[in-house]
């Protein structure tokens, strides 16, 4: 009766076995299989060392993404304040109430706006333009 | 909500036989089961009941294998010191910043659709049967592609190991 460790993996299944992507039942049959065949383990393995490297050195574009959309919206928000502060003081006396909030000046916190000093604000787009994904840590 | 000790206990059959399956070491496979452990129960705090537990340990335990096997490239080259701690040692960070460097020239080396396919599974994230979709090619090629591509990219970074 022939074993279920005896049945070699393809090349093909191999390959989706390590992007996690072979469907059962075929998955557990190749799992089981490899920590039993020193020859289909040593392919895998093989494989999966530069598995690791390419998806170490290749950042998945769809995080970066969301890091990049979190800073345009911040610099957009800023330049929003900052274009509402020109206003102020090109057009004069700031209105009460409505959005988006007038920029008001304050002794104590600077400008403010929508009830935050626009310093906060600035150091926010400074912290996040320092976590860009500029390189891995 | 169980406790940590009781998902690992329900979970650990599986987890070991993911682990094996890839390192084919008994002690080994206990030495990256206990790294899978320690990484959980820090993580304790920040697991709850309606979140993939069984997802998450899996998840652990295939970072596990993969931090094993960045480490064992270190070790290779410079020894077990260059890995020994937590952070790693500035010859072995100039490694793999050498070795990302060998893996970016190697993919922009690769024949156009083997590129294609190496960009589309680890840049954007499709599975293998998106790309075949994208690309109006049959899986089995997509695969062979993928394949080529890995063992291209093995043999030009193989000095570096």
């Amino acid at each position: 009766m022939m074993n279920i460790s005896d049945s070699h993996a393809s090349a093909d299944e191999l390959v989706l076995f390590a992007y996690g992507e072979l469907p059962p039942p075929r998955a557990p049959e190749v799992e089981v299989h490899l920590a039993a065949c020193g020859a289909c383990r040593a392919q895998f393995v093989e494989m999966e060392r530069v598995r690791v490297l390419a998806d170490w050195t290749l950042e998945p574009r769809r995080r970066r993404t969301v890091r990049w959309t979190t800073v345009v919206l911040a610099a957009a928000a800023l330049l929003a304040a900052i274009l509402l502060v020109g206003r102020r003081r090109s057009d004069g006396p700031p209105q009460a109430g409505g959005w988006p909030p007038q920029p008001e000046w304050s002794a104590n916190a600077g400008y403010v706006a929508g009830g935050r000093p626009m310093i906060v604000i600035d150091s926010q787009l400074t912290r996040l333009e320092q976590e860009l994904p500029h390189g891995r840590p | 909500m169980p406790s940590v000790g009781q998902l690992l206990d329900e979970h650990a059959a599986a987890l070991r036989s993911f682990l094996r399956a890839r390192c084919g070491d008994a002690d080994l496979t206990q030495d990256l089961m206990q790294e899978v452990a320690l990484r959980v129960v820090q993580a304790a705090g920040r697991l709850d009941s309606g979140r993939n537990v069984r997802g998450y340990l899996f998840r652990t335990a295939a970072n596990v294998w993969r931090d094993f096997l960045r480490r064992e490239m270190v070790r290779r080259r410079f020894g077990e010191a260059a890995v020994e701690g937590h952070a790693p040692s500035a010859d072995a960070m100039v490694f793999e910043e050498d070795l990302k460097a060998a893996v970016r020239q190697a993919i922009s080396e690769l024949p156009n659709a083997q590129r294609e396919v190496v960009e589309l599974r680890h840049h954007a994230g499709l599975t293998f049967r998106e790309i075949a979709e994208r690309l109006g090619r049959p899986l089995g090629t997509v695969l062979g592609q993928m394949r080529a591509a890995l063992r291209k990219i093995g043999t030009a970074i193989h000095e570096h190991r």
